[in-house]
């Protein structure tokens, strides 16, 4: 496999992971990967990862709050 | 001659180019303790998931979301630091990486559906605080997101700029999640009339 083809499954494998990104959207994105240079690509992706932790750190974050909450009011009820 | 040495403050070292960001604000609240009962069920789970294809390295992590920073962090480091053999590398992670975003999901998924059971117990009164809390969390979860979004496309140029542009248009589909919402409990609920 070449290094331009495993980028742009790269940028796909990150985008996948996105949950909630809709199909229309992914594609769209991908079209603008075609014309990309190796350098474009791995600029792209660095940042990609950054927002993939973001965001699964925002999806722990969330659940973990709504999680609280329900305690909180649980003992504030008791 | 003098050399001219560079002045670096405390906070920057040479590899910082290759560093995440700070943390983006905002933050969303800490987690309170946890009901014992809901904390058991959950160390219940996580006790049946494999956090790695590797057995050595179970137990290896606090919780799947530790197990998934750091492949995502390996993966990041392999392609900024481009060192000699990183793409056979980053190709050998990928197996890695589907196996704990698989953990990770489901770690996300049962817990918000432990917490979706709780919601479902709440007397009809609690309802209404508890879905206007559930908003105010969605908002910060997007607007982290939107953060993340802007940076990335602060710090690029050109054909990546744009890419981050049209990520960027997207936010409320982008941050939505797979999660089922209190307001699907309530809806369902509803129609159910069990407690109403």
């Amino acid at each position: 496999m070449d290094k331009i083809k495993f980028l742009k499954e790269e940028v796909e494998l990150v985008l996948d992971s996105f949950e909630g990104l809709n199909k229309d959207k992914k594609e769209e994105l991908m079209i603008q990967t075609e014309n990309m240079t190796e350098e474009n690509l791995l600029e792209l992706l660095k940042n990609l990862y950054r927002i993939r932790r973001d965001f699964i750190q925002a999806e722990y974050d969330i659940v973990n709050a709504k999680d609280g909450y329900l305690t909180n009011l649980n003992t504030s009820n008791e | 001659m003098k050399l001219k040495q560079k002045k670096m403050t405390t906070h920057q070292t040479p590899e910082d180019k290759n560093q995440y960001p700070e943390p983006i604000a905002p933050k969303l609240p800490e987690s309170l303790a946890m009901d014992p009962k809901i904390q058991t069920e959950r160390d219940n789970i996580q006790g049946k998931v494999l956090y790695s294809s590797k057995p050595e390295e179970e137990g290896k992590f606090a919780n799947p979301l530790e197990a998934y920073k750091e492949i995502n962090d390996q993966q990041f480091a392999e392609i900024a630091e481009g060192k000699p053999g990183w793409f056979q590398r980053a190709l050998t992670n990928r197996e890695l990486l589907k196996a704990r975003k698989k953990t990770v999901t489901d770690d996300i998924l049962n817990k918000n559906e432990a917490a979706n059971r709780h919601f479902s117990l709440l007397h009809d009164k609690q309802i209404k605080d508890a879905l206007k809390q559930e908003t105010e969390l969605e908002a910060l979860k997007k607007e982290k997101i939107k953060a993340a979004v802007k940076t990335a496309h602060a710090k690029t140029t050109g054909k990546v700029q744009n890419f981050f542009a049209a990520l960027g248009g997207a936010p409320a589909a982008f941050a939505a999640g797979a999660i089922n919402t209190w307001q699907n409990v309530r809806d369902e609920r509803k129609k159910t009339n069990l407690h109403n």
